[in-house]
């Protein structure tokens, strides 16, 4: 068995699509990703995915982006500039 | 006679003599000349395509009423333009009286100060030298009008020079981040607008916001709902903090009166974007006017900006939210300067960066490398900027383009009490439009110091 490596993407689905997530979740889904929300008012889905199948999910219907998410860290707790 | 405008007096060669007028949207202009003995002729009784010959009209008329703009320009004798703005039954009818002045195109008014220095034709030789140094002597003088003695601490006047000591200080009731942008100026309070600030939560039992409304919502599993480091409550004490404080006296929060809507985005160890955009989609669905972000990851020189957050980020806009985001803290300068951070890259969010009381860029404060976006918008104060903490500690005095960011959002809900009809667009030009111009590059502050309204 093949070591799969999941990532987490930030998923854009196109203006006429913001209306229909559930659709594209659906498609997103049998494309291999794990939905884990879908966000109607900024029209954006978060997804975790092997990372193998992100062009995939880059070819589904609806899709216009995608981008695996960016960690942004905490604010630094021993210092004073924050 | 305190509340009427005072008539200066002319003194300057600059001026023509006349006065500018300018009277009240609802006063009546014609009552006002007709007390003074002043006879009018109005700008509207002319055809829409006439020029207008204001010397001539002024041969005949002692003043000529621009019905549009509500302005006069009289050639009425100083007593009589006096009477004009004394206080009627409906107060006074006179908003302001100036001298009209003589306005010269730019490069012909550099011309004429160096024609100032040298009114006489001179011998060749002499005279270029004299000529130099009459020009040297002239703009000697401009720049020091500017800028002053090179040691003098220059505050008034407009202009922010390179001084001893620092610009603005906290005073026993006001932090010098709400002196510098004039928020102790300010009547608005952000009655009415809610403002989200997405950090690592708040302070719900804190002395100062006892009795306020707070809206809260946790994004992070696995971590309980309050501020477990005091940054969000730093964040929101700046932005939203009461106008008088329980446990201080040093007034250190710009809209006291707004809805406070604290989103926990930001755990101990980090969060993903995904956290986030579920701390944004909270503050849209709740009709937050602002938002406002004291996060952000380090950009590497030549790396873009992110697509599906930048489309985040608009579709907030869409939606009525101004999203508000620190610059980023990477830099240690002048021998380090980082570009601006993620999610603050996004063009469609403003990103802010820190200057100090001194009114310098902070040591810490990124900068617009990153072409296509990775711009700084606007600044705001960064460096040593007291505000509520978690408690026992109550408050702390911290830095960070963190503490900038919730200068700009706080201001901006005053700015949209004033005028709630403003989109997220229109908001961020007025909030450029009013800052006050440093002399600074704009990759490092961006359209200048954040001013209230």
């Amino acid at each position: 068995m093949s070591n799969s490596s999941k990532v987490r993407v930030v998923i854009s689905v196109a203006d006429e699509q913001m209306n229909d997530l559930s659709s594209v979740t659906a498609a997103l889904n049998d494309a291999g990703a794990d939905v884990e929300q879908a966000y109607e008012s900024v029209g954006t889905i978060i997804a975790s995915v092997d990372e193998s199948k992100v062009d995939a999910v880059r070819n589904v219907n609806g899709v216009t982006h995608v981008e695996q998410e960016r960690i942004i860290p905490g604010p630094p707790p021993d210092s004073d500039i924050v | 006679m305190a509340d009427e405008p005072e008539v200066p007096p002319v003194e300057s060669q600059e001026t023509t003599g006349r006065y500018l007028v300018v009277f009240a949207e609802d006063a009546s202009a014609d009552v006002a000349a007709a007390a003074a003995g002043i006879s009018v002729a109005h700008t509207a009784e002319y055809a829409a395509d006439a020029s207008i010959d204001v010397e001539s009209v002024l041969q005949e008329a002692d003043a000529v009423y621009f019905d549009e703009l509500k302005v006069a320009v009289t050639k009425a004798p100083p007593q009589q333009v006096q009477f004009l703005g004394a206080r009627g039954e409906a107060g006074s009818p006179v908003i302001a009286v100036a001298e009209e002045r003589i306005v010269y195109p730019s490069e012909e008014l550099e011309l004429r100060r160096v024609q100032i220095e040298e009114p006489e034709a001179r011998p060749a030789a002499e005279g270029s030298r004299d000529y130099a140094r009459g020009y040297r002597d002239a703009i000697s003088d401009l720049y020091f009008r500017l800028y002053g003695a090179p040691d003098a601490a220059r505050e008034e006047g407009g202009i922010i020079a390179p001084a001893a000591g620092p610009l603005w200080v906290d005073t026993a009731t006001l932090t010098w981040g709400l002196a510098a942008t004039r928020v102790n100026a300010s009547t608005f309070t952000g009655r009415g607008v809610r403002v989200a600030v997405l950090d690592t939560g708040f302070t719900p039992n804190h002395p100062d916001f006892a009795g306020r409304p707070v809206a809260s919502a946790n994004f992070v599993v696995g971590e309980p709902p309050q501020d477990l480091n005091g940054h969000g409550t730093h964040c929101i004490g700046t932005a939203l903090g009461p106008r008088r404080p329980r446990a201080t006296q040093r007034r250190y929060g710009i809209a006291g009166e707004a809805d406070i809507f604290s989103g926990k985005v930001l755990a101990v160890g980090g969060s993903g974007d995904s956290v986030i955009i579920a701390g944004i989609d909270w503050a849209v669905r709740n009709r937050c006017r602002v938002i406002s972000m004291s996060l952000g990851a380090e950009v590497r020189p030549g790396q873009a900006h992110s697509a599906p957050f930048e489309i985040v980020a608009q579709r907030a806009m869409n939606r009525g939210a101004l999203i508000v985001a620190a610059a980023g803290n990477d830099s240690s300068r002048p021998g380090i300067v980082i570009p601006v951070s993620h999610p603050a890259n996004c063009p469609s969010i403003m990103a802010v960066a820190a200057i100090d009381a001194f009114g310098q860029v902070a040591s810490f404060s990124n900068r617009a490398i990153n072409p296509a976006g990775g711009q700084v918008d606007i600044a705001g104060p960064g460096v040593n900027v007291f505000s509520s903490w978690r408690l026992p500690l109550r408050y702390r005095t911290i830095s960070g383009t963190s503490m900038a960011t919730p200068h700009v959002a706080g201001i901006a809900a005053q700015y949209l009490q004033r005028n709630p009809g403003l989109t997220p667009q229109q908001l961020w030009a007025e909030l450029q439009m009013r800052a006050r111009r440093l002399p600074l590059p704009n990759i490092d502050v961006g359209a200048g110091l954040v001013q209230s309204v």
